[in-house]
């Protein structure tokens, strides 16, 4: 939106154009390729017919970070990936979204105390949106996620002005 | 040293596959025979499609409808609770000892005979389950001696803050009303014969339990 975004008080136009643009954007998130562990499995579980990621308009899963909206890192993160999912999160154009899947993705999980390799989160390196604990989690549990997010982009403020902290 | 000598394969016996793809020089030259088997194999294939169409769908309406668990399904962790309300926990600590990923903090006080929280000397003052450090791994419910813990059939845990993942113990015990003491397909062993499930689903354990002649 450039430099429309957040110039404008609430009203009727106002509201409604920021309605249909969360709309379509929580209509077409396209994910990221990017599965790392076992946790992929569940994800190209969750993106088969069985599960069907794609009734939720996130089923293009896309080869490049360019095309892409929604960034699910399922697996565990080595440091040494670390730096590539930062460099692909720069490269994916706004709005992005990042999902964290899965205990290592989150915090680390069994890796927590004594793995050398392992990111202990992996928003210590990007910014994530929705947190989907498991060990794997189901492709259910993927797709509650997505939902959840979902419902967090269709709260976007695009047009309107950001709400302001209570002080 | 001696060169390798190769031999050339046999010819491979049975039928052989219909080309459809076919250069321009290729189709003007077919003979008739040839075409209609082409086109056979297209309406072969169309057919399977056609098929295909009146199958039910393989898709699982997820959010309309929720998978049944399997029996022994590692979900969200529940405290039980005694038949008399009192809790199971005696705050041994065992479970954050055996947790792999260090998700289980707890701090245990004395019972008192005026606030009594469980049947044995302490309970756990404080529980917490870092769920997204926890892997379901079921470490705990094996090694909990007193079978306070089991990991429920919850799963639906996604959220957008971190915040909201340190489960403490008023999300974790299980309310007063409810009974669901085991897991399903687990039962306690003086429970009565008929409800009790067969006896390849309980640990190893309640089977010794319940081949003991009374």
């Amino acid at each position: 939106m450039g430099y429309l975004e957040g110039k404008f008080e609430e009203n009727v136009i106002i509201t409604s154009v920021d309605a249909v643009f969360n709309w379509a954007r929580l209509s077409s998130v396209w994910p990221m390729t990017f599965g790392l562990a076992c946790c992929a499995i569940e994800m190209m579980h969750a993106s088969a017919c069985r599960f069907d990621i794609d009734r939720f308009g996130a089923g293009v899963f896309r080869p490049s970070p360019r095309q892409s909206d929604l960034m699910i890192v399922a697996g565990t993160v080595t440091y040494k990936m670390a730096k590539r999912l930062r460099l692909l999160y720069d490269q994916m154009p706004e709005p992005r979204w990042v999902l964290a899947m899965g205990s290592c993705a989150i915090g680390g999980g069994p890796y927590y105390e004594f793995g050398y390799h392992v990111v202990k989160g992996v928003d210590l390196y990007v910014p994530v949106d929705i947190y989907v604990p498991g060990c794997p989690p189901r492709p259910e549990a993927l797709l509650a996620g997505l939902m959840e997010l979902q419902q967090k982009i269709r709260q976007d403020r695009i047009l309107r002005k950001q709400k302001t902290p209570a002080a | 040293m001696h060169e390798a000598v190769f031999k050339p394969l046999p010819k491979q016996a049975g039928r052989q596959g219909v080309k459809v793809h076919l250069t321009a020089r290729q189709i003007k030259t077919m003979g008739w025979t040839k075409s209609l088997q082409i086109s056979w194999a297209i309406v072969k294939g169309m057919f399977m499609t056609w098929r295909h169409l009146f199958r039910r769908p393989t898709t699982f309406n997820y959010p309309n409808r929720k998978r049944a668990q399997a029996p022994r399904f590692r979900g969200i962790h529940r405290l039980q609770r005694h038949d008399d309300g009192l809790e199971r926990c005696v705050g041994c600590g065992l479970c954050a000892v055996v947790c792999p990923s260090d998700a289980i903090y707890l701090e245990a006080r004395e019972n008192t005979p005026e606030r009594r929280v469980s049947h044995g000397e302490r309970y756990a003052s404080l529980y917490q389950i870092d769920m997204l450090r926890c892997i379901f791994c079921g470490f705990c419910e094996e090694a909990c001696p007193e079978d306070a813990i089991i990991l429920g059939a919850d799963w639906e845990a996604a959220s957008v803050d971190r915040r909201d993942f340190v489960y403490a113990k008023s999300r974790l015990l299980a309310p007063l009303e409810q009974k669901d003491r085991f897991r399903r397909g687990m039962t306690w062993p003086d429970e009565s014969p008929e409800t009790t499930p067969a006896s390849t689903d309980l640990p190893e354990y309640y089977q010794k339990l319940q081949n003991k002649p009374a």
